[in-house]
């Protein structure tokens, strides 16, 4: 099973069967990143893109001052996922996107989402995202590197500005094809790289930036 | 003050009472000065004004409150929240935005303005007396 793995020195929980939740402490490089950009901002507004976690929302909310936009994607590709077609995904993610950003948004929480979309439907969502974001709004987000089923999904819990609790719940299997970094560059074509780093768990963490 | 998991509103409810709700409400809910509790078996379309609001149920519209909107594990939310505390526990749902940068109840008006349209029937009545049908 795909699984967060953690750094030497991070806290792990031990094995647990599949059908539970597994839970690992991972290091991140970028939110640092993502944050101070931000927190120059006086009352951004940030999308998430993941389930609502309410810590995440008091961090973020402290941290930043920040209005928060929760659309969950997960829901939609496991619907996709039950119904074995992803025929019309791509149309209901970037709806969403359309209808959740009201207006333009500074920073947008991706987490693994990538990972559980073929290619057009990660360009169409790419495309709708960059859409959305305004001039020097950053996007961050978790690129997995090896190609697996993904029995679960991971709730992100950010712990600080540079670690993240990873929980994992099951969830639809989905079939992983990993996006090569260049892959992800032209995914976000026009946006800078301000952070790309190889985790230990074989996952990219990456940051974009809008120009001005 | 409760409102049984047997009782339908449709209109406009308020109030200067804490009030838990486990029926049904359409329409619009008004405590500014109170606690406004729906309940594990409550079904809310409604915009939502109150001081603190424990959510326990379902809400499909918008909630403003003066001091805290709190969503317990087994609540579901779908709309905007604005209050200068938001707590969400872990196994929630929520769709939509929070803001908790100003006042929730004092700045209804403009927050009504920004309500989702299909969460605002019209007011079956208007008034502290609301138009209830038991079940």
């Amino acid at each position: 099973m795909f699984s967060w793995g953690a750094r030497s020195g991070e806290k792990s929980a031990p094995a647990q069967p599949a059908a539970l939740i597994v839970e690992s402490l991972s290091a991140s490089r970028a939110l640092p990143k993502f944050i101070s950009a931000l927190a120059v901002l006086p009352a951004p507004t940030l999308l998430d893109l993941g389930p609502v976690v309410g810590t995440n929302v008091s961090f973020f909310g402290e941290r930043l001052s920040c209005k928060m936009v929760i659309e969950d994607l997960y829901e939609d590709i496991d619907a996709a996922a039950r119904r074995g077609t992803t025929e019309g995904l791509a149309e209901t993610l970037t709806g969403r996107i359309t209808s959740a950003a009201s207006g333009p948004i500074d920073g947008v929480l991706c987490w693994d989402i990538f990972d559980y979309l073929d290619r057009p439907t990660a360009r169409a969502l790419a495309l709708s995202l960059r859409g959305a974001l305004r001039p020097k709004g950053v996007l961050h987000g978790f690129f997995g590197t090896t190609s697996a089923d993904l029995k679960h999904r991971t709730k992100f819990i950010v712990q600080s500005e540079t670690s993240v609790k990873c929980r994992c719940e099951p969830g639809q299997t989905i079939h992983r094809t990993p996006l090569q970094s260049g892959e992800i560059a032209r995914l976000f074509e026009g946006m800078n790289v301000v952070e790309s780093v190889l985790l230990q768990s074989k996952t990219r963490e990456s940051l974009f930036r809008l120009p001005g | 003050m409760n409102i049984g998991k047997s009782v339908v509103i449709k209109g406009e409810l308020s109030g200067s009472e804490d009030l838990t709700i486990e029926g049904q409400v359409e329409g619009k809910i008004e405590l500014r000065q109170n606690l406004l509790t729906i309940g594990p078996n409550a079904k809310i379309k409604a915009q939502v004004f109150a001081k603190t609001v424990v959510v326990e149920g379902q809400v499909h519209g918008n909630i403003s409150a003066g001091e805290r909107i709190d969503i317990r594990d087994k609540g579901v939310v779908e709309g905007n929240l604005a209050a200068p505390r938001v707590a969400i526990a872990d196994g929630a749902h929520f769709r939509g935005s929070i803001d908790m940068q100003g006042g929730g109840a004092a700045k209804s008006d403009s927050a009504a303005t920004d309500a989702k349209p299909s969460a605002v029937p019209a007011p079956a009545h208007v008034g502290s007396v609301p138009t209830a049908v038991a079940r």
